[in-house]
């Protein structure tokens, strides 16, 4: 009788034994290579997450622009004076920042309502835009950048479409330059569109006004909204109220460089989606940071001069708040983080800013958090699973090969060599192996799946980015698509070398037992 | 010249403090075509010395020759695969076999030579000893005591051996099947020209065999 018939006979004729051992491996082949799929794929994710966050820091300050900031929140900010004295603080620390050796490249922004000699209106198909202060006639939101090539634009989220970007002499200078959102309009009396170009002008007017001046009513005697037309009969109306009260006015005349698109936001626009998550908290002109603390400086003055005269009828016309749009520092190395952090505390501390540093381990938990879990949970059950596994294989092991003690004693009796019993033996367990192997193959691919379902709502798996976070994040990120890859690989994964590792994780304990064999004597066993 | 030969046999084993001397310089001859039986009582070293002569264990000292060649250097293992078959007291079959398999077990491991129609020489074997085909396919542990050590012996004979070694091969069954095993045995060794070895209690079996090796007379010492 060859080896192998014997191989198959003692598989065969011993069909519960066959069976047990078969579901026992089943069921742990299932359990590590469930593990070992879920582990991979997680721990693939994790690294391309890591290779998507950029080694970049943004701060949280106490000047930033409150944009979703409740009432009783926007009462604990920092007012008037305090404002000016922190804005000061923290842009002398972000100048600070900018030189250390470990930053790459850094940015940040202001932004403030501008007074127009013009009518301008930004959006043409966004009707609704009328009521928010972006598109507000004769009023323009500008932003004050310190640096020619913008984050923004280094970051390929808006570009320009005509004319040209800033020069770096033209950011320091802090020369009277902007650059306009493409798709922006003169507006005439008559409501007549002129689109704004390179070459143009616009008058930017700093205004400090002694009153406030209220908005007539948007709405009709019958509570209808009025027309548009009729609405620039309000704004001129307004207009034309404020100028009564005008203090002082400042008018300089900036010449438009060139124009630039906001990818995203154009994109959404075209599904009826007006909200701007991605870039400028509102859209406007892009002016160089320079001209526009200068023009604060004279304004903080004027309003003092103004205010000791006691010309203000109301304070609140004496607001000097500014705030960050958005600042951000990309470092040269994620390495450089520790240090980095080190040298920010001791900036922190000699300007009193009290800035919050929001590094990419945040966001790196933020976006990897679920799979975080997912991954440390595989590979608990992963190094759980090997170590019962092994365990109970060899124990099982063990106590088969006790019980065929009698069966081993006589092969021995008659001459058979230890190393042919060891091998049949360990040559059943083999076969029974890629039986149960073979079985696994098919099912750890769904239990995996099941595994991972039960613990991420893959499908509603929404990361919301804060716009800080968005910054530390390379542009191709896109959650949606990191949970496809998650599904694609959970497919896709090796299967055939998981099935060898299970393999092998199952003949280290069969082979351990199957040592025991060597130690027998036919002579103790049968006589 | 004896196919086997014993010399100044010695074994013993640790017993506590004091080493218990089982065969102290035996020495023995048996040739092929006849029928020994080894009695003694119980300690003796019966059974030791049937394991010694088939190669379970090895002797303290003395030598065991088969054919005028130390089984040590022929190798324990290819010793008791090519030249000996052991018959014990509890058939020791293979029980999810059944019986032409647990011969064709043996058959498969020795490396005599044997022929190339396996089955049917192992059929052939059974029959010799009365197991039809119809048993020969029937598991072992569904065969009666007699019929389970008629297996063994086929299996003992199937691989061409010249000595075939029996541990109280009648110790398990009723008279009747004693007797048919006992007349297989003698068979063996008169017509098949074996040389068998009984190690036995059953005075029956001594009177058949052609000659009586009494361990007894030997006896057992006592070695600090």
């Amino acid at each position: 009788m060859k080896r192998l018939e014997r191989i198959l006979l003692s598989i065969i004729r011993r069909p519960v034994k066959s069976l047990i051992l078969i579901l026992l491996v089943f069921v742990c082949a299932n359990v590590i290579s469930g593990s070992i799929i879920l582990y991979n794929s997680t721990q693939t994710i994790k690294n391309d997450i890591m290779r998507q966050i950029l080694p970049v820091a943004v701060f949280k300050t106490l000047v930033d622009n409150p944009n979703d900031l409740s009432p009783e929140e926007w009462f604990e900010l920092p007012k008037d004076e305090e404002n000016r004295v922190l804005m000061d603080q923290t842009i002398k620390s972000f100048e600070e920042i900018k030189q250390l050796d470990e930053v790459n490249y850094g940015d940040y922004a202001l932004s403030a309502s501008f007074w127009t000699d013009q009518n301008i209106r930004l959006n043409t198909d966004y009707e609704s835009s009328l009521n928010t202060i972006d598109s507000a006639y004769k009023h323009l939101m500008v932003y004050g950048v310190s640096e020619a090539d913008s984050y923004y634009f280094k970051k390929g989220i808006i570009h320009i479409t005509e004319g040209r970007n800033f020069t770096d002499e033209e950011i320091q200078s802090g020369a009277h330059v902007i650059l306009m959102p493409s798709g922006s309009f003169f507006i005439d009396e008559k409501n007549q569109l002129t689109a704004i170009k390179p070459n143009d002008s616009i008058k930017l007017i700093s205004r400090i006004c002694s009153d406030r001046v209220l908005f007539d009513d948007y709405f009709n005697a019958n509570g209808e909204e009025i027309k548009e037309l009729d609405r620039l009969k309000v704004y001129e109306k307004h207009n034309q109220a404020v100028k009564d009260t005008i203090l002082d006015e400042n008018t300089v005349e900036f010449k438009v460089i060139g124009l630039y698109d906001d990818a995203h936001f154009l994109e959404k626009q075209k599904r009826g989606d007006y909200s701007r998550e991605i870039g400028f908290s509102n859209y406007g002109g892009l002016v160089p940071l320079n001209f526009y603390l200068d023009c604060y400086q004279d304004r903080v003055k004027k309003i003092k001069q103004f205010d000791e005269l006691g010309l203000f009828r109301d304070d609140s016309q004496k607001n000097l708040m500014r705030f960050l749009e958005y600042n951000v520092f990309m470092l040269n190395d994620s390495n450089d983080i520790p240090v980095f952090s080190e040298m920010i505390q001791e900036i922190n501390e000699k300007y009193q800013t009290d800035m919050l540093v929001k590094l990419n381990n945040d966001v790196y938990l933020k976006i990897a958090g679920p799979l975080e879990g997912i991954n440390s949970l595989s590979k608990f059950v992963l190094v759980v699973a090997v170590f019962v596994t092994m365990l109970i294989l060899f124990s099982v092991s063990m106590i088969f090969i006790k019980e065929r003690k009698t069966e081993i004693g006589i092969l021995l009796s008659m001459g058979e060599k230890k190393g042919n019993v060891v091998s049949q033996i360990l040559l059943e367990m083999i076969l029974i192996c890629f039986l149960a192997i073979g079985g696994s193959m098919l099912t750890s691919k769904s239990l995996s799946q099941k595994v991972e379902d039960s613990i991420l709502d893959h499908k509603n798996y929404r990361i919301e980015l804060s716009k800080e976070e968005e910054m530390m994040v390379d542009e191709s990120f896109s959650a949606v698509e990191l949970m496809s890859n998650y599904e694609e690989l959970l497919d896709t994964s090796n299967m055939f070398t998981v099935s060898v590792l299970s393999l092998i994780l199952v003949l280290v304990p069969t082979c351990v037992s199957v040592l025991y064999v060597l130690g027998m004597k036919p002579k103790e066993i049968l006589m | 010249m004896s196919i086997l030969e014993v010399k100044d046999l010695t074994f013993s084993y640790p017993d506590g403090d004091v080493k218990r001397i089982i065969l102290d310089h035996i020495s023995e001859s048996f040739d092929q075509g006849k029928f020994y039986a080894i009695v003694g009582f119980s300690g003796c070293g019966k059974t030791t010395f049937l394991s010694l002569i088939a190669a379970l264990d090895k002797p303290e000292s003395g030598s065991i020759m088969y054919q005028g060649k130390e089984i040590s250097e022929i190798g324990y293992e290819k010793y008791r695969r090519n030249h000996i078959s052991i018959v014990f007291q509890n058939y020791n079959l293979i029980p999810y076999m059944n019986a032409l398999e647990n011969v064709r077990v043996a058959m498969g491991i020795t490396e005599n030579p044997l022929g190339d129609d396996m089955t049917r020489l192992a059929l052939e074997h059974l029959f010799s000893v009365g197991i039809d085909e119809k048993k020969a396919k029937r598991r072992v542990n569904r065969l009666s005591g007699g019929e389970q050590q008629r297996v063994a012996i086929a299996r003992a004979l199937s691989t061409n051996v010249d000595i075939i070694l029996a541990d109280e091969p009648t110790g398990n069954l009723d008279r009747k099947s004693s007797e048919v095993i006992v007349d297989l045995l003698s068979e063996l060794a008169h017509q098949r020209n074996k040389c068998v070895i009984v190690v036995t209690h059953d005075q029956n079996v001594a009177k058949k065999s052609d000659k009586i090796i009494n361990l007894q007379t030997i006896g057992m010492k006592l070695k600090s």
